[in-house]
């Protein structure tokens, strides 16, 4: 008597897998932590223009420090790509 | 070697005998099932590149706020004009207009009482309109949009300004009054 191949799992412990629900939400959420960064960089560029003006150019500098820092953030964010580092690109996916 | 050629198009389902239509192939199938996953997440990639290269060019603008990219007309004038020869001659309650420290840089000389006398910048501090003495009615004004300012310290008091009118620093010279530089700047708290 033939018995069906029983299905593999992976053993207790192993990294889990990366999934395509996985990835799409990774992306998601870093788009939305960086569009809350970009708007706190617009504030900062607001609130750095109405302080220059006022002579505080020190902290229109402290703020040009602050969305600079933003930015790395969200290179940072940009670059970080699970589905790519795990090195499950298919063809046609960029 | 992998293959790499793709999956032939699907043809259109032949009809057999019975009036049933065969499957697509299974390879077709998973092709358009990951085409279509794939679209997705690319576009979403799309999004956050341009919110990277959006958030670049804040960075950059905030930068170049800080190293004075958009100045006060009279920030770091050093230039000497001689406004009048005699103070005497404007009315108490009275304004000269003059230019300072550029000939585009339209400013305000109010003679408050017998012996102040005060000068501001007259380039509106909302967009930049220029603004007009109307000392009749206590205030410095902005046609443009209804600004308002304090003719004795040069801070808005209604209207959309939200910044004072930088002072011009003023020096007596005999009976003239000369313009000297930048004064204080009433809305940082500088002396």
């Amino acid at each position: 008597m033939a018995y069906p191949p029983r299905p593999v799992r992976p053993l207790p412990g192993a990294p889990a897998e990366d999934t395509d629900e996985g990835a799409r939400t990774g992306l998601v959420t870093r788009i939305i932590i960086v569009g809350t960064i970009v708007l706190g960089q617009l504030w900062a560029l607001t609130v750095a223009l109405e302080a220059y003006l006022l002579g505080e150019t020190s902290h229109a500098w402290g703020l040009a420090g602050f969305s600079v820092t933003s930015f790395a953030v969200v290179l940072l964010l940009v670059h970080l790509d699970p589905a790519a580092r795990a090195g499950r690109n298919r063809p046609g996916r960029r | 070697m992998s293959d790499t050629r793709r999956p032939r198009r699907e043809r259109p389902p032949a009809m057999s005998g019975t009036g049933r239509a065969r499957p697509p192939h299974p390879d077709l199938v998973a092709e358009r099932v990951s085409r279509l996953t794939t679209d997705a997440l690319v576009i979403r990639r799309g999004y956050l590149r341009i919110l990277g290269v959006l958030s670049g060019g804040l960075a950059l603008g905030n930068l170049a706020v800080a190293a004075g990219a958009f100045r006060r007309p009279t920030q770091d004038a050093t230039a000497e004009v001689v406004i009048v020869d005699d103070a005497d001659a404007i009315a108490v309650g009275g304004s000269v207009r003059f230019t300072y420290p550029g000939e585009f840089h339209p400013a305000l000389l109010l003679r408050l009482d017998e012996q102040t006398y005060v000068a501001y910048s007259a380039v509106c501090t909302h967009l930049q309109c220029e603004v007009l003495a109307r000392l009749d009615d206590n205030a410095l004004y902005c046609p443009c949009h209804e600004g308002f300012f304090d003719p004795a310290t040069g801070a808005p008091t209604a209207g959309p300004p939200e910044r004072p009118l930088p002072e011009i620093a003023l020096e007596r010279r005999g009976t003239a009054i000369v313009a000297i530089g930048e004064g204080r700047l009433h809305g940082a708290g500088q002396e």
